[in-house]
């Protein structure tokens, strides 16, 4: 070979060297490695896969930055450690895609997950955060049990097509400690999130849609669900067996398919539920066996029935507003407490005009009562016969104590306040600028 | 002669089916639809799943053994006609009152009140081999204490 080859062939094998797609190697050193677009071999049976190494070589509580590109394999994390990837860093795997366990101060930031099981198990750990992390048709979101101090931010979760029936929750978490989820968006799934045997929980902003349960929570306590967005779902919020319950500023709607309830409560206890808009639901509220529980400030508009009480006795529901529902109520003989709410069916007069109606507000009816014990009975609502039964109790209710009504009715709603800002700046430049022009248009003339 | 023969016989069965004891089946669960009657949430793990049969030959439906319990403690037996409780290990359907029961707060069940059934007393001990549990008479499940886990 003449020296002309050599060169040649020593040039080649430098520029194939150079153009080679670099694999990823670990980047423990807190900095971005260039994207590849060559597709990692699959790891065979038993073999680590690629991306398991880069974990195994990070050291404990270091950074390891991942590339714009899809990682296969069934991952695990037993130490603390962060994992950053790019927009597009994707893991898939054939049954689950991460299992985080017996460890401390995980954070996984900017990873999409695809798994045949449940995408992410996470088990005895303490201090896990989850920032802009996509999960997208695998059979359940995350589970994460026994850890504490968990947080879940920017979770993207949408489930599979087909009935909730036969899906896994979006986020499931078991005999856990302080929880918060924010800004969280989750969709077709069995619950977005199911919540277990958990203390001090915070779900705030989140969105979730298309589900069977959008919140729901068992033998829980401390717990504050607001500001969120739930809509279409079998039922909204469902909270069983659980004390101190604060829900507010939160929109529950469209919940009105079979079985459909905006919110539901079993056996709570010390429940503030304010500021909420319930609207279009089958049922707004059904609320049995609660304690010591405050509805108020919420406004319910065009439910079928707003609130189904049953032995409920320490249930107050005040300064409520009630729009265009076909029934404000159906309870049991317990009844409950019913004060100075709004409601737009009202027909009595306010003639000393302190905004309190001078009649009291029957808020219960026979057939609601029927009701409860056959829901059939609903399709008889607004019918000539019932509408007959319903005014004919207004006449034999007033020694009744087993109705519940509202004895001051709000009669006026809030005064109409019409606010204006003038901003000075605008106005005296825009104020110039016409005389200008009438001055000009003048001067041609 | 004949014919008074046939009518006698007729007759005979008609008498025999109108004496016989009605017979309460259990129906299939539908994940889909069926919600339990005790605490509202839908039926979507059948294995778990317990009904009861009126006897005017209504069925109601619950996702827990505890459920059930509470139902026969709230409405009494007289318009019961039978209850039905899923075998943990065959997914049979078991009447509650031959079924064996085993209990433990580590067992999971939908409403997390950790008793579940079996067909025979053999099964029963085996499971409680593997998975370390209590038997638990059915006279017992009646005032047993459902809830979260008061029972401990």
């Amino acid at each position: 070979m003449t020296m002309k080859n050599w060169i040649i062939a020593t040039v080649c094998g430098v520029l194939v060297g150079i153009l080679t797609p670099i694999v990823a190697e670990a980047s423990s050193e807190h900095q971005h490695e260039s994207p590849s677009f060559v597709q990692p071999k699959k790891p065979l049976k038993g073999e680590k896969s690629q991306l398991q190494k880069l974990i195994d070589r990070t050291e404990p509580g270091g950074t390891l930055f991942l590339e714009k590109r899809v990682y296969r394999g069934s991952l695990s994390i037993t130490k603390p450690i962060t994992i950053i990837g790019m927009d597009d860093t994707k893991i898939h795997s054939l049954t689950t895609a991460l299992t985080v366990s017996d460890t401390q101060n995980v954070v996984l930031e900017n990873i999409s997950f695809q798994a045949e099981n449940t995408a992410i198990v996470v088990s005895n750990v303490q201090n896990i955060h989850l920032k802009n992390v996509g999960i997208g048709d695998s059979m359940a979101g995350i589970q994460i049990t026994k850890s504490e101090n968990i947080s879940l931010h920017d979770v993207d979760v949408l489930g599979k097509e087909g009935h909730f029936s036969s899906k896994g929750h979006a986020v499931a978490i078991y005999e856990s400690k302080k929880i918060t989820a924010t800004d969280n968006d989750i969709e077709q799934v069995l619950d977005g999130f199911y919540l277990e045997s958990v203390e001090d929980i915070h779900l705030t902003n989140n969105s979730i849609k298309n589900s069977r349960y959008a919140m729901h929570m068992m033998y829980s306590n401390h717990i504050e669900l607001a500001n969120n967005n739930l809509f279409n779902n079998m039922t909204g919020f469902m909270v069983m067996i659980a004390k101190d319950v604060q829900i507010s500023d939160n929109m529950v709607a469209k919940n009105n398919m079979l079985n459909s309830l905006g919110v539901y409560v079993y056996d709570v206890e010390n429940v503030l539920f304010e500021d909420n808009e319930l609207r279009e639901n089958t049922t707004a509220m059904d609320i049995q066996n609660a304690r010591d529980i405050t509805v108020e400030k919420n406004v319910f508009l065009v439910n079928g029935t707003v609130l189904h009480v049953q032995r409920s006795q320490e249930l107050f529901v005040q300064q409520n507003e009630f729009h265009g529902n076909i029934l404000t109520v159906r309870t049991d003989q317990q009844g409950f407490s019913l004060k100075r709410n709004y409601y737009d069916d009202y027909e009595g007069k306010d003639y000393n005009g302190d905004q309190i109606g001078d009649t009291q507000y029957i808020a219960t009816n026979s057939f609601g009562q029927w009701m409860v014990r056959k829901p059939v009975y609903q399709y008889f609502m607004e019918s000539p016969s019932v509408m007959t039964l319903n005014m004919m109790d207004t006449e034999v209710t007033e020694n009744n104590t087993q109705v519940v009504v509202d004895e001051y009715p709000i009669i006026l709603k809030k005064p109409f306040s019409l606010e204006i800002d003038i901003h000075i700046w605008q106005l005296l430049i825009s104020s110039i600028l016409l005389i200008s022009m009438l001055i000009i248009r003048r001067r041609l003339k | 002669m004949k014919l008074f023969k046939w009518i006698g016989f007729t007759i005979s069965v008609f008498i025999l089916a109108a004496c016989s004891e009605q017979t309460y089946e259990p129906r299939e669960i539908n994940a889909e639809a069926d919600v339990c009657y005790m605490c509202n949430m839908s039926i979507t793990h059948v294995d778990y799943a317990a009904q009861i049969v009126l006897k005017n030959g209504d069925h109601v439906a619950f996702d827990d053994l505890g459920c059930l319990m509470e139902y026969v403690l709230e409405q009494g037996k007289e318009k019961i006609g039978a209850g039905f409780i899923r075998d943990t290990n065959s997914s049979k359907w078991l009447n509650i009152e031959e079924a064996i029961y085993v209990y433990s707060k580590e067992y999971w069940t939908p409403m997390n009140y950790g008793v579940l059934a079996f067909n025979s007393q053999e099964e029963a001990n085996d499971y409680i081999k593997a998975q370390p549990g209590e038997i638990v008479p059915y006279e017992e499940l009646l005032t047993f204490n459902w809830g979260v886990h008061e029972h401990e």
